[in-house]
């Protein structure tokens, strides 16, 4: 019942917020070109889905944040395992987290290209900076905070090391991982639309980052919210649709939040 | 509900007060005097008579008391949005920024042409002799989409292949310093480098260039226009007289006392005089005040898709002084029209 | 083979803010085959840790522990853990496979059928079948701990190690659990030391009660316990066992001794 009031109330909201952008429009306290109604964002988006340039983009988008997150995460637990077995790699990697985890990834772009050169590979190096520090972050947050008990359970039911990390330590550690993963998609997210922004790549490689940039160069105003809408609408759906039904799946169904 | 109510009634508020605010300037006729005109400006030596004209304060010469704010914008897609938003009365760009703002409405005319710089692409790559011969993975560094650079490309790539938009998928988007970082250490095929940069990539005896803007052009051409927005010229004719001297002498003070203009121009640019005054005497840079090849980009720009209407006549994209610099002779074109083809 | 488990001078100390405290001061019983042995010992005075060597979470400083032979020194599964805490089942699998997942670890050569089979015959001997899918925050206490316990049994333990299982549960549930556990102990015959600071819980369950002292823990008494089952409070052996026990613990001594510090600390 709880839930449906917060829904409701959200629907108020937002469609509450879409009116006031409709007079505003209308009003045209702003210049028309720069603020664009409603109906003119729309029909764009809908202009531009029937194209298909920025399905293409979107897709592009999103395999080249799914590539950086799965690297991300991966070499995240790796590093975030490695650093429970050694005291010494502990405070190595804590040092390491602390001075890079508030750099943006954008600020990192000119090491990138000298790294990585220009193009895709660059965008997914810094894609996995934004996942990688606020994730080691949390996974080790969850590894210190699995209770002993389960460890005990583990080593008496016969488990080895690696079952103990892959079967007992990530399971046990989930909210947190979650979080971490949560964290780092957003961070991703935007460091991937604004990379895309700096330096995108036309044609076939190009992402929506670009696409808002072309469309702004252009003054296409309905393009550019067109775009804004897809990003918003891909945030949300993973942010509060998919990490909803994980979170439904997994931690809400064995009672590991508080 | 009642607390929705207070925050729309705020929300409204806000959003009025910073509507109102955005056309404030610009309308007194009366007291030039006191007058504040915006300017906006980029970085770099094409930009050098903006430079020169807040330095030596030209415009206060003609119009003293006048308040000039100079803003420097990060590209010509940063300045439409605030030439459409009224938020600037004069700005620095280039030929493509332009016509898309007046294509779509924008109410801007063009004051001057401000400087006609070379480009062209530079590679390292020795198989590289022509845009033909660039393989599927390389890419050609320039300043985002719709700029100059992207023009000429699309020239090139229309009269090789008969399609403007046949090398689009070759554009990497960057900055001329980061571009030429990458070229240096060979991490993207090519750069459409401006001056000074191309300068600087050509004298690298491992550079070589595989096309330039004039041969991809056609011609001559202005790579910096002024532009003004209609509302300010229309009502302040004074403080637009002063603005277009000013430009005229910073143009002139480069073009007879280079030394001079160096002098202005080193700290801003963090170089030395002497490589200053070599960049802005360099061969082919060219600061004036005549347009080149206006109607030809305009012409191109239709035909690749960026704007959807061309310039009927030069006064729906200029203002008076260059009309007047245009000529006119009855059954032929003058010979400042025909560099505008 | 004489002893079936056999416990040495086992010594065990900690170092703590730089000072060795002795824990466990030279700890040395034998055990049979099915034999229920309770420890008992006042709180914290080392009984756990006791447990914790003998199960191998604990290195120990000197003594051996020999079980059928063989000298212990690391956790393995022919001892399993019961602890009080209610939450030593995986919170991420179902009852089911909290069961399921130890056997497929211990014995891979096991189909899923057959799997599947022992893991209700042992969810019906603690009368859970009807919860297999269940996810253990959705059981109460009790509940969990029988799960706990037919999960330890079902990988065939030599040796059942109880830390106060029941520690944390109310008194009816508690008494109900004693019973079920004492059912599971005649029907499968396993060996059990139970650690308990409960005199009740103590005679109720055991067939041997090893009793500890204090700073650090020594034994004072080994007492095998005979009482015909059910042994109920009110026949003459139980309140003698109790009595001896209570005297054995001093802690009626120990209250009077506790009240007199008090005393002295206020004056």
């Amino acid at each position: 019942m709880v839930n449906k009031r917060l829904k409701l109330n959200r629907t108020i909201f937002i469609v509450m917020l879409l009116a006031i952008w409709e007079i505003t429009a209308h009003s045209h306290i702003f210049p028309e070109l720069l603020f664009p109604s409603l109906e003119s964002i729309l029909s764009a988006l809908i202009h531009e889905l029937e194209k298909g340039t920025i399905v293409l983009q979107t897709y592009n988008s999103i395999e080249m944040i799914l590539e950086g997150m799965i690297i991300g995460d991966i070499l995240a637990i790796i590093i975030s395992v490695w650093a429970m077995i050694s005291r010494r790699i502990n405070e190595y990697v804590t040092t390491l987290v602390s001075i890079m985890d508030p750099l943006p990834g954008i600020a990192l772009l000119p090491l990138a290209i000298l790294w990585f050169g220009t193009g895709r590979n660059s965008i997914i190096f810094i894609i996995i900076h934004s996942v990688l520090w606020p994730m080691i972050l949390n996974t080790v947050t969850g590894f210190k905070t699995i209770p002993k008990i389960y460890l005990e359970v583990g080593s008496n039911i016969g488990l080895k090391k690696i079952k103990i990390i892959t079967n007992i330590m990530i399971p046990s550690a989930l909210p947190s991982l979650l979080t971490g993963l949560q964290v780092g998609w957003s961070r991703a997210w935007r460091a991937l639309i604004s990379a895309e922004m700096i330096f995108g790549a036309t044609g076939k490689e190009s992402g929506l980052g670009w696409y808002i940039f072309e469309k702004r160069f252009m003054l296409d105003m309905p393009g550019v919210f067109a775009g804004l809408f897809i990003i918003v609408a891909i945030g949300f759906i993973v942010e509060t649709v998919l990490f909803e039904i994980i979170e439904e799946s997994t931690i809400k169904k064995w009672g590991m939040t508080n | 509900m009642n607390r929705w109510l207070i925050f729309l009634v705020i929300f409204m508020l806000i959003f009025s007060l910073t509507g109102c605010s955005t056309s404030t300037s610009g309308n007194n006729t009366d007291a030039n005097q006191n007058i504040t005109i915006r300017i906006a400006t980029q970085y770099g030596l094409q930009y050098a008579p903006a430079q020169i004209m807040e330095k030596k304060q030209l415009i206060e010469k003609y119009l003293p008391g006048a308040k000039i704010e100079w803003q420097t914008f990060p590209s010509g897609g940063a300045i439409n949005e605030a030439l459409a938003a009224n938020r600037i009365d004069f700005a620095f760009m280039g030929p493509p920024p332009f016509l898309i703002s007046w294509d779509k409405g924008v109410k801007i005319k063009l004051v001057s042409s401000v400087q006609g710089g070379p480009n062209g692409i530079v590679t390292y790559r020795q198989d590289i002799k022509s845009i033909m011969d660039l393989k599927d993975d390389d890419k050609i560094a320039m300043p985002g989409i719709g700029s100059t650079q992207h023009i000429f490309l699309q020239m090139e790539s229309d009269k090789l292949l008969n399609d403007p938009h046949a090398m689009d998928d070759k554009i990497l988007s960057m900055s001329h310093p980061d571009a030429m970082n990458a070229l240096l250490n060979r991490q993207v095929a090519a750069h459409f480098a401006s001056a000074p940069y191309y300068f600087e990539e050509l004298s690298n005896p491992a550079m070589h260039e595989v096309l330039t803007g004039r041969e991809a052009f056609g011609g001559e051409f202005t790579h910096i226009f002024m532009v003004a927005t209609e509302e300010f010229h229309n009502n302040n004719p004074m403080a637009y007289a002063a603005v277009y001297h000013a430009l005229v002498d910073a143009v002139a003070i480069i073009n007879e006392q280079p030394e001079n203009a160096a002098k202005i121009l080193a700290p801003i640019y963090n170089l030395s005089e002497e490589k200053t005054l070599k960049y802005i005497t360099w061969k082919e840079v060219n600061y004036s005040s005549t347009p080149y090849g206006l109607l030809k980009m305009a012409e191109f720009m239709k035909k690749a898709g960026y704007i959807k209407k061309i310039p009927e006549r030069i006064s729906d994209i200029a203002f008076e002084n260059i009309i007047a610099q245009m000529g006119k002779k009855n059954g032929e074109q003058t010979e400042i029209e025909k560099l505008q083809y | 083979m004489e002893c079936f488990l056999e416990i040495k001078e086992l010594c065990k100390s900690f170092v703590s803010n730089g000072r060795y405290i002795t824990v466990l001061d030279k700890i040395s019983f034998n055990l049979h085959e099915n034999d229920f042995l309770c420890v008992l010992g006042p709180s914290g005075c080392g009984k756990s840790t006791l447990l914790r060597c003998i199960a191998g979470y604990e290195k120990i400083n000197s003594g051996k522990i020999i079980l059928e032979g063989n000298e212990l020194t690391k956790p393995g599964t022919d001892r399993m853990m019961v602890f009080q805490d209610f939450n030593q089942l995986f919170p991420w699998l179902t009852v089911e496979k909290n069961i399921d997942y130890p056997l497929k670890i211990n014995y891979p050569k096991l189909s899923k059928i057959q799997r599947k089979e022992l893991t209700s015959y042992y969810l019906e001997l603690v009368n859970l079948d009807n919860f297999k899918d269940f996810y253990p925050h959705q059981l109460s206490g009790g509940m969990k701990q029988r799960v706990v316990i037919v999960r330890a049994l079902s990988l065939h333990p030599k040796l059942l190690l109880m830390d106060e299982p029941f520690g944390s549960l109310d008194a009816l549930t508690r008494y109900k659990l004693q019973k079920e556990l004492l059912k599971i102990y005649e029907h499968t015959g396993v060996t059990i030391i139970f650690v308990t600071h409960n005199i009740d819980e103590a005679i109720i369950l055991s067939s041997k009660i090893v009793v500890l002292s204090q700073h650090p823990a020594k034994i004072i008494d080994i007492i095998t316990n005979d009482i015909e089952q059910p042994r109920l409070p009110g026949t003459p052996q139980y309140g003698e066992l109790w009595n001896r026990l209570n005297l054995l613990m001093g802690l009626d001594k120990s209250i009077e001794e506790s009240a007199a510090l008090t005393r002295e600390e206020v004056i």
